[in-house]
């Protein structure tokens, strides 16, 4: 879901950019001193994460887990993310340079978004807490499949085209996402329950 | 704070990496020759998988689209040289997929004009082509005419063809391959910027 350099026309870059960067900078405030190894461990995960791939139809994809970044992270998935991407361009030329802000924004802000929208289910029952996981994977890579089409439409391609054939092209991603989202919250309710989001009421904003 | 689940976490990235060596995403190769008059392209995904109905352009030096057209279920695409300019063969996968392959003048030259185009030319060469030696070397040119240009025509033929897997071999060998040095690179960097995020947010 890297969108390479010389696809998009300049005023969506300037705007990936500049929103990515606007995400990064609310990122790293909120980035506290007992986050920062998570964030970095969870960077690290995204950024190896993307090697995983499964050859589909006419394409190819691979794992994102943006879904399981943002729900452990919040705002703080967006310099992890920009950081894990800055580095697949550098060294495999995944996406790009030029694209960095708008691949920023593709992956973490479903990242965000699924944040505020599962975390306070982690610690509800075990059945609720699965569930949400497993909507947070699915549904940050759906989302991100939107973006996709909506940083597309205004270059050439059509929105609804285009985001459906990344979503569809997904679909198999997105359950995967989900099933590795809801293994890794189970894990962590049983084993470390202090890395998942709204154990320290600090964390919740 | 309990290490051991720590480790285990750490476990992910390196089973993942395990898996990385076969597994490239996410980027499209393009690679074209000449054989003659015809300028093949073929197109993969890192991982060796062919692109089929990918969009290829194909742009001259200005930028301006000659002809378009789609990869078949091999990956693979051809087209008879529109005409003699840097050209660049653009494959569009959708979704963002894009590879580029320059061809440029020289590629195409001995192909393009030995056949026809240009019966006057071995009388004309040595103003033209030969800019800068022929005030120093008047010999050259002479001793490049007089072959029958049969032979010429038949030897570049022969060349195309015989070169035609090295020209491969050499294209696979320029794709940008994941290397594990990169990924552990990358993970380095990682674990460097928590260093320095730590430094920064530490508490005085």
């Amino acid at each position: 879901m890297h969108i390479s350099e010389g696809v998009l026309s300049g005023p969506v870059l300037l705007s990936g950019a500049a929103l990515a960067a606007a995400g990064t900078a609310i990122g790293l405030k909120k980035l506290d001193y007992d986050q920062i190894a998570k964030a970095g461990m969870l960077s690290g995960a995204f950024f190896v994460a993307s090697l995983i791939h499964v050859p589909l139809g006419p394409t190819s994809v691979h794992l994102i887990m943006n879904g399981l970044v943002g729900l452990l992270l919040g705002w703080a998935a967006f310099p992890a993310i920009l950081v894990a991407l800055a580095l697949q361009a550098v060294f495999f030329q995944f996406g790009g340079i030029t694209t960095l802000g708008v691949n920023t924004l593709i992956m973490a802000l479903p990242a965000v978004v699924c944040y505020y929208l599962f975390a306070p289910l982690l610690h509800r029952s075990p059945a609720v807490a699965l569930t949400a996981a497993f909507t947070c994977g699915f549904l940050a890579v759906l989302m991100a499949g939107i973006i996709v089409g909506l940083a597309l439409m205004f270059t050439e391609e059509k929105f609804f085209e285009v985001a459906a054939a990344v979503v569809a092209a997904h679909l198999p991603v997105m359950i995967i996402e989900g099933v590795v989202t809801a293994l890794c919250v189970a894990f962590l309710k049983k084993v470390q329950p202090s890395m998942l989001p709204g154990y320290f009421p600090k964390e919740v904003s | 704070m309990n290490v051991r689940p720590l480790c285990l976490l750490c476990l992910v990235p390196a089973l993942l990496l395990l898996t990385a060596g076969a597994a490239l995403t996410h980027r499209v190769n393009v690679f074209a020759w000449v054989e003659g008059n015809t300028v093949f392209v073929e197109c993969k995904y890192p991982d060796g998988t062919k692109v089929h109905d990918g969009v290829i352009r194909v742009l001259d030096s200005v930028g301006k689209e000659l002809l378009n057209g789609k990869t078949n279920d091999k990956g693979e695409f051809s087209f008879k040289l529109p005409k003699q300019d840097d050209l660049t063969v653009v494959l569009e996968a959708g979704m963002g997929h894009r590879g580029d392959w320059p061809l440029s003048k020289q590629d195409l030259a001995p192909a393009g004009d030995a056949p026809k185009p240009e019966p006057a030319a071995p009388s004309q060469p040595a103003p033209k082509t030969e800019a800068p030696s022929p005030a120093a070397n008047e010999p050259a040119p002479a001793t490049a005419s007089p072959s029958p240009p049969g032979i010429d025509q038949a030897i570049e033929k022969a060349l195309d063809k015989k070169l035609a897997p090295v020209m491969r071999m050499l294209a696979e060998m320029h794709e940008p391959k994941v290397r594990l040095t990169d990924v552990l690179g990358g993970i380095g960097y990682i674990v460097g910027l928590v260093g320095v995020a730590a430094y920064f947010k530490r508490k005085p």
